[in-house]
């Protein structure tokens, strides 16, 4: 799901750069204009990002396998605005711990993986009606399981259109809807997790619900 | 050899990145060579061990194997070889061994620049470098405390086996053990992220006057550092201009 070191044209690590950049500086205004404080959004964002870190070490199951969740709709419920720098922060050390990923795509990484967890923040508030338990599931489900295929999106179309031109055109696109057929059961799954976890949450810590 | 452990962060960390985007712009057949050469050399006298890169290869590796696939089947161009209906095209198979080095080459730049920078005044440093301050406060409290829940979620996993809460082979039965011990860990979370918060506003964090406070004494980077800067920034304009000359040819 990440794109590791020089797969990428320089130019388009540089737009992620900027683009991360900029999208970061609103995400912060945004998190302080909601009157939170830097110590709040530093302390939310930094213990929160280890917290989903080592989350994601977690296996969830997709028979005959199990996975490690992506967890970009379940950072978007929990953490908001700050899900974006929290999701940059959280890239650089997978990157630096596990070489998942990179520093050079780190801009992009962050776009596609923070951009999905704001997407997937953006759909669970317009899904969820109430502070039932019924409307938590819809709606935890469906930032889940977008939240994996905005990313997967996301990801496949950078990679398929900086590839030089002796791939025909047609045969690009295939490749990115055939990325996301084929990350739709771990989708299901994610968006199965994160519905479930957010009953849980709802049950014990509402509060911690976006 | 201490070479870049010696080599001041707030210079290393521009001048290896900079390295890293340059290498990364290498596209040209002819220039590909010198990549696992400069990587190669620089990983010798970085002293770090040959299983760290192996192991932080793994990820990638896979990856570059779903690529390089699709690269030789989907090419178009000339034929190379064919078995049966799997045609490899030729120029697929140049720009996935070109990728395949270029990426290997640039990761390990990438991990000569992590593995070799020291913990010890990195915040100072990295604000020196003109990074957010906010962002790097995230980071290295992120750090901190992915060891720290880390350790929480290693007894919680312990805790559970000696009580019976075994995933077993039921998907009901193993959601039923994951969700709980996820959403324990994300309600930990946020609540040691409260106490840190007051934590933080008891000591001023935020205020002129605490910022004030902070002597961070700024230590000039060695002659040694500032060689080493402007010999890595040469190298990286170097196959910069390289590459524009040989596209332009």
């Amino acid at each position: 799901m990440h794109i590791p070191d020089g797969m990428l044209p320089v130019e388009i690590c540089v737009a992620g750069y900027a683009g991360s950049a900029a999208l970061t500086w609103l995400c912060i205004k945004k998190a302080r204009s909601s009157s939170e404080d830097s110590a709040r959004i530093v302390s939310r964002a930094s213990v929160m990002a280890a917290a989903f870190f080592v989350v994601s070490w977690v296996h969830i199951p997709l028979p005959p396998v199990s996975v490690h969740p992506i967890l970009a709709g379940l950072m978007g419920i929990l953490l908001g605005w700050i899900s974006f720098p929290a999701i940059l922060v959280g890239l650089f050390f997978q990157a630096a711990m596990f070489g998942h990923g990179g520093f050079t795509t780190l801009g992009v990484n962050a776009l596609s993986m923070g951009g999905a967890a704001l997407l997937a923040w953006a759909l669970y508030r317009m899904l969820r009606r109430n502070s039932g338990e019924r409307s938590v599931l819809i709606s935890g489900f469906a930032a889940g399981f977008a939240g994996v295929l905005f990313a997967v999106i996301a990801v496949g179309s950078v990679l398929i259109l900086t590839i030089p031109s002796y791939i025909n055109a047609g045969i690009e696109v295939s490749a990115v809807l055939a990325m996301a057929v084929a990350h739709l059961p771990l989708a299901l799954a994610e968006g199965v997790f994160t519905a479930l976890v957010a009953r849980f949450l709802l049950k014990v810590r509402p509060e911690m619900l976006m | 050899m201490r070479v870049f452990e010696n080599w001041d962060t707030s210079l290393k960390i521009p001048a290896l990145f900079l390295l890293m985007m340059s290498m990364a712009l290498i596209r040209d057949q002819h220039l590909m060579p010198l990549l696992p050469c400069i990587a190669a050399i620089l990983f010798i006298a970085s002293g770090l061990p040959l299983s760290l890169l192996l192991s932080r290869f793994r990820a990638p590796v896979v990856f570059l194997l779903f690529v390089s696939a699709f690269l030789m089947l989907f090419s178009e161009g000339d034929t190379l070889v064919r078995f049966g209906p799997v045609v490899l095209k030729l120029q697929g198979v140049i720009l996935a061994v070109n990728t395949c080095v270029r990426v290997l080459s640039v990761i390990t730049i990438g991990i000569i620049m992590i593995h070799t920078t020291p913990l010890s005044g990195l915040s100072a440093k990295l604000k020196r470098m003109l990074i957010p301050h906010i962002l790097v406060d995230i980071g290295i409290m992120t750090g901190r405390y992915i060891m720290v829940i880390g350790e929480d979620y290693s007894k919680m996993k312990t805790a559970r086996k000696l009580r019976g809460f075994v995933p077993g082979k039921s998907i009901v039965r193993r959601f039923g053990v994951i969700v709980p011990t996820a959403a324990t860990l994300l309600i930990k979370g946020f609540q040691q992220s409260e106490r840190v918060f007051n934590a933080m506003r008891m000591r001023g964090y935020g205020s002129i006057a605490a910022d004030e406070g902070r002597n961070d004494a700024f230590e000039k980077p060695s002659t040694a550092s500032f060689l080493m800067l402007l010999l890595t920034v040469a190298l990286s304009v170097l196959l910069i201009v390289l590459e524009i000359t040989v596209e332009t040819a």
